[in-house]
């Protein structure tokens, strides 16, 4: 008989993975305690609190203030940009391509204390600036700066879904139009512009729907003047109210869910379309660029503004910072010069341990998850059954969690199931949260590699007596091996990266590097948190280093 | 007791019906033609029986044994049924060398290392691959490929084996010389062998039985002379052979063959189906038996030439009565503008 059952079984399994934690969320937000406190007791009174707290709409206003000025600022920017880089002859495109890709591996953390240091009020650019020009005019710690950075810093995610659109616009379209005398500007709003309109939504939906998950960036650069979006309003719960209100922390997730599962779902709905739309030409032609004339070199210049604006002005400040003792108005550079906050980084015990934690997490928990992600993805690789369909739908759930969402949940979890409990503080808890998270993104690698392979090779093995698992092993993991090899690599970056999921769950021994920056952030020790941003964005530069030299993609 | 027997099997995509209830057997040593139009369901059904799609109705027996039974709820994997499948793409895993392909089936049935390399040399002899063992399927050509991909199904000696189209990646040549290979192979190896195609031709120098379908149902079964000698229905007449179809009445019917009157043209041949005079009907002419009549041959119809062409070894006339056109090859040049052509009864079919 057909066994298929091992497929229910992986599935039923992911599924428990998914929903446990979204169950016990909603549990939680009817208990008038922590669901483990033998006080709790059922209400409903934990959603009149927090819709009574002013604080709860100002983080709300905050957020979809924050959300929509990123819209604003990086969808354009970003459609313009992918316009620049795919259909015109600006010069340096091969280099500037991946430089593109960086700021989706820039730690909010370290850009945050980049911004700090560099344009703060004692930041190097600011001093500077006040000794040739008088008082700067800036206000790093303002809402329209914080909107203009968060905004800066995505334009990358719409770049790579309307540069992909774009590739796919067969440029015989647009040369007719040439040719019946339209100019280039004409073309490229009345003709291209259309046709990649379903991509440019889809990235301004999915812009909307990361503004909601910010907290890097608004925790240190909106924490002066205590002005908090959603995600740090529900961080400021744990410690508020002298203990963390588990109850009051459940009904704010809850409440975000409530905004980004729509979107989200709006977003796989509007992809499917946009797919559509963009198959229609398919073949790629080598494109005819449109000549950008004397707007040449103003487009370039522009392009590495944003560089510099993004990555180069923060990255500096933090290097700059690391090698310095202290800075101030009236210092001199040469005076301070010092590395001494390397030795130190070495010499305390947490921080080296959070080095050797992120390294071991994002290389060894990096496979780990991938053997995970790779398990599931051949569960529902060519399935006919229902239940691994319904996957495909389950996975939008965790895709709607923010991290430090997921790591929290990720602690209760542990807190709730009594075998669990010891390991709560551990790097195993923290790599459960890192899967989670990170499982809708894995997921969609390992599947599509898989799709790769031809469905006749493996058929080939099955009809040559080969069982479902003995396919698996020999034809379709050997032949998707590069693909999983990407997924691995992209894993060790985004958690080398990764901060806000590990927040909850830090503990005695299981600091990484992305926590370990929030919480020197919170000690105030920036000599420190400079140095450890550093070595944290060498570790990320030397794996985007080996993706690059091994040619994997880093917008998959 | 034919080593493969399916039963009515049906099949959904869907609501849509892919395969109505096909039937048929094969024999050991003998080859069986799945032929049909495109769409026709061929490659499903050869799936079907390798286990690779799933029948909702229909009973399929390999060697005596059921590997499908829908009514019993039987339904073996494709891995436990044995069989032998030969992709249309080959399918041949890039990722192993030529021995390694074909020692897979081997290598799954825990068959000692030294007696593995002593068949997949014997098979790689025969199929002539002796010395491109080592080779990647990548470093080999488009009929070398072919041969590993019949070596790899038939290193585990199956006793039946399935072919989806194998040869129709192959230029003609090749695919004439291949043909006869794959011919003589079967039988001397004494497979069951069913072989989808779709060119007509082939099916009809390879196969001892075709089975020829049409919307997922078996129009017609039989040995190619049957076939070709005996349609029964229009459209086996029309499907084989090299045909042009006329319409037109019944006008005289009676003794097996009856004659239509399309728009002038008589044409008289064998009836398919009984016919009655006045009836509508369409008459199916084999198109390389038609001649120019010697004076007094029967069957014979007075035409219009309206032009002719240069073939090499023949000529080519294209013959018009009204709104017909019959096209009629001859040895040398035609010069009257007008001649009698000669339709055959016995090369027509009427239904
Ligand atoms: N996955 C599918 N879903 C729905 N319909 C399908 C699917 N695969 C095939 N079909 C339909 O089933 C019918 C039979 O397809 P099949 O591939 O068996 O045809 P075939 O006879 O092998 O044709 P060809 O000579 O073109 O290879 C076709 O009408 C096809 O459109
Ligand atoms: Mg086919």
């Amino acid at each position: 008989m057909r066994n298929e059952s091992w497929r229910n079984g992986v599935a039923l399994l992911t599924a428990l993975f998914i929903l446990a934690p979204v169950g016990l969320i909603v549990w939680q937000s009817f208990l008038t305690d922590a669901f483990f406190s033998p006080r709790a007791g059922v209400t409903g009174a934990t959603y009149g609190f927090v819709l009574d707290d002013p604080g709860f709409w100002d983080a709300l206003r905050n957020t979809v203030v924050l959300s929509v000025g990123m819209v604003v600022i990086a969808v354009p920017l970003g459609s313009l940009l992918a316009f620049l880089m795919v259909r015109t002859d600006l010069p340096g495109r091969k280099w500037i391509e991946p430089a593109i890709f960086l700021p989706l591996f820039m730690s909010p953390m370290v850009l945050a204390f980049g911004y700090i240091v560099s344009i703060g009020p004692s930041g190097f650019w600011s001093v500077w600036w006040e000794r040739l020009f008088g008082a700067p005019f800036w206000n790093v710690y303002s809402m329209p700066m914080l909107i203009l950075v968060v905004g800066l810093s995505h334009v990358t995610h719409v770049y790579i879904y309307v540069s992909t659109a774009l590739r796919t616009v067969p440029s015989d379209l647009e040369e007719a139009a040439r040719v019946a005398g339209g100019s280039p500007l004409t073309v490229a709003t009345k003709i291209t512009l259309p046709l990649v309109w379903p991509s440019i939504a889809v990235s301004a939906v999915l812009v909307a729907f990361l503004g909601f998950e910010l907290f890097g960036l608004p925790y240190v650069l909106g924490d002066q003047d205590g002005r908090m979006v959603l995600a740090t309003y529900l961080y400021k719960f744990n410690t508020l109210l002298g203990r963390p209100a588990y109850q009051l922390m459940a009904v704010v997730v809850i409440f975000i869910m409530l905004i980004t599962l729509p979107l989200v779902m709006l977003q796989r709905r509007m992809l499917r379309t946009a797919q559509r739309y963009s198959t229609i030409g398919g073949k790629a032609t080598r494109a005819h660029l449109v000549p950008l004339g004397r707007w040449r070199w103003i487009a370039f210049a522009a392009v590495l503004l944003w560089l510099y604006a993004v990555v180069l002005l923060p990255l500096s400040g933090v290097m700059l910072r690391s090698v310095v003792t202290t800075w101030g108005p009236l210092v001199a550079v040469r005076d301070v010069l010092t590395w001494d906050n390397y030795a130190k980084l070495a010499e305390m015990p947490l921080i080296r341990r959070s080095i050797v934690n992120t390294v071991i997490l994002a290389f060894v928990g990096g496979f780990a998850s991938l053997c995970v992600y790779a398990l599931i993805g051949l569960a529902s690789h060519r399935s006919p059954l229902k239940t691994t369909r319904g996957l495909d739908f389950l996975v939008l759930l965790p895709r709607a969690m923010p991290g430090i969402v997921a790591g929290l949940v990720v602690f209760w979890i542990f807190l709730f199931v009594p075998v669990l409990k010891p390991f709560v503080a551990s790097l195993a808890a923290m790599w459960v949260a890192y899967t989670l998270v990170w499982l809708p993104f894995g997921l969609r690698l390992v599947s599509t590699s898989f799709g790769q392979v031809g469905r006749e090779l493996e058929e080939a093995a099955h009809v040559t007596g080969a069982g479902a698992l003995r396919v698996a092993r020999d034809v379709t993991l050997p032949l998707s091996r590069h693909g999983l090899m990407a997924a691995w690599l992209l894993a060790f970056l985004l958690y080398s990266r990764e901060y806000s999921t590990g927040i909850f769950l830090m503990g005695q021994g299981n600091e990484v590097m992305g926590t370990m920056l929030v919480s020197l952030w919170n000690g105030g020790n920036i000599d420190v948190a400079s140095s450890l941003a550093v070595v944290n964005t060498l570790v990320i530069g030397g794996g985007i280093a080996l993706a690059l030299r091994l040619g994997v993609r880093l917008d998959a | 007791m034919p080593e493969l027997i399916v039963e009515n099997i049906h099949l959904k995509y869907g609501t849509a019906e892919v395969l109505g209830g096909a039937s048929f057997s094969v024999e050991k040593g003998k080859i069986a033609a799945l032929l049909g139009p495109s769409g026709s369901g061929k490659t499903t059904l050869l799936r079907t029986i390798a286990g690779l799609e799933r029948a909702c109705e229909g009973r399929i027996r390999v060697s005596g044994q059921e590997v499908l039974n829908c009514s019993a709820g039987l339904d073996l994997p494709a891995e436990k049924r044995g069989l032998g499948f030969v992709f249309q793409s080959y399918a041949l895993w890039p990722n192993r060398t030529v021995f390694d392909n074909v020692a897979y089936g081997l290598r799954l049935r825990k068959v000692a290392e030294t007696e593995i390399r002593r068949k997949v040399g014997a098979v790689c002899e025969v199929l002539g691959l002796g010395h491109l063992q080592q080779r990647f399927p990548a470093q080999l050509s488009g009929g070398q490929q072919q041969r590993v991909a019949i070596a790899r199904s038939l290193a585990y000696d199956p006793a039946v084996l399935l072919l989806d189209e194998p040869l129709s990646n192959l230029d003609a040549k090749l695919r004439d010389e291949a043909r006869a290979f794959l011919k003589e192979l079967i039988t001397r190896e004494e497979r069951a062998a069913v072989i989808v195609t779709h060119d007509q031709i082939e099916a009809l120098a390879i196969a001892d039985t075709i089975i020829l379908l049409n919307g997922g149902v078996i129009a017609q079964e039989g040995s190619p002379e049957d076939l070709y000698n005996r349609p029964k229905t229009l459209f086996t007449a029309d499907f084989i052979g090299n045909n042009v179809r006329i319409s037109g009445k019944v006008v005289t019917a009676g003794d097996g063959f009856a004659t239509l009157d399309c728009d002038g043209l008589r044409v008289t041949g064998r009836m398919g189906q009984p016919k009655t005079v006045g009836e509508d009907g369409t008459a199916v002419c084999r198109m390389d038996r038609l001649t120019l009549a010697a004076p007094g041959e029967p069957d014979a119809v007075e035409m219009h030439r309206a032009t002719s062409m240069f073939l090499g070894e023949k000529w080519e006339h294209v013959y018009r009565l009204g709104g017909h056109s019959l096209r009629v090859l001859t040895d040398g040049p035609v010069a009257q503008e007008t001649s009698p052509i000669r339709i055959p009864r016995e090369s027509v079919w009427v239904f």
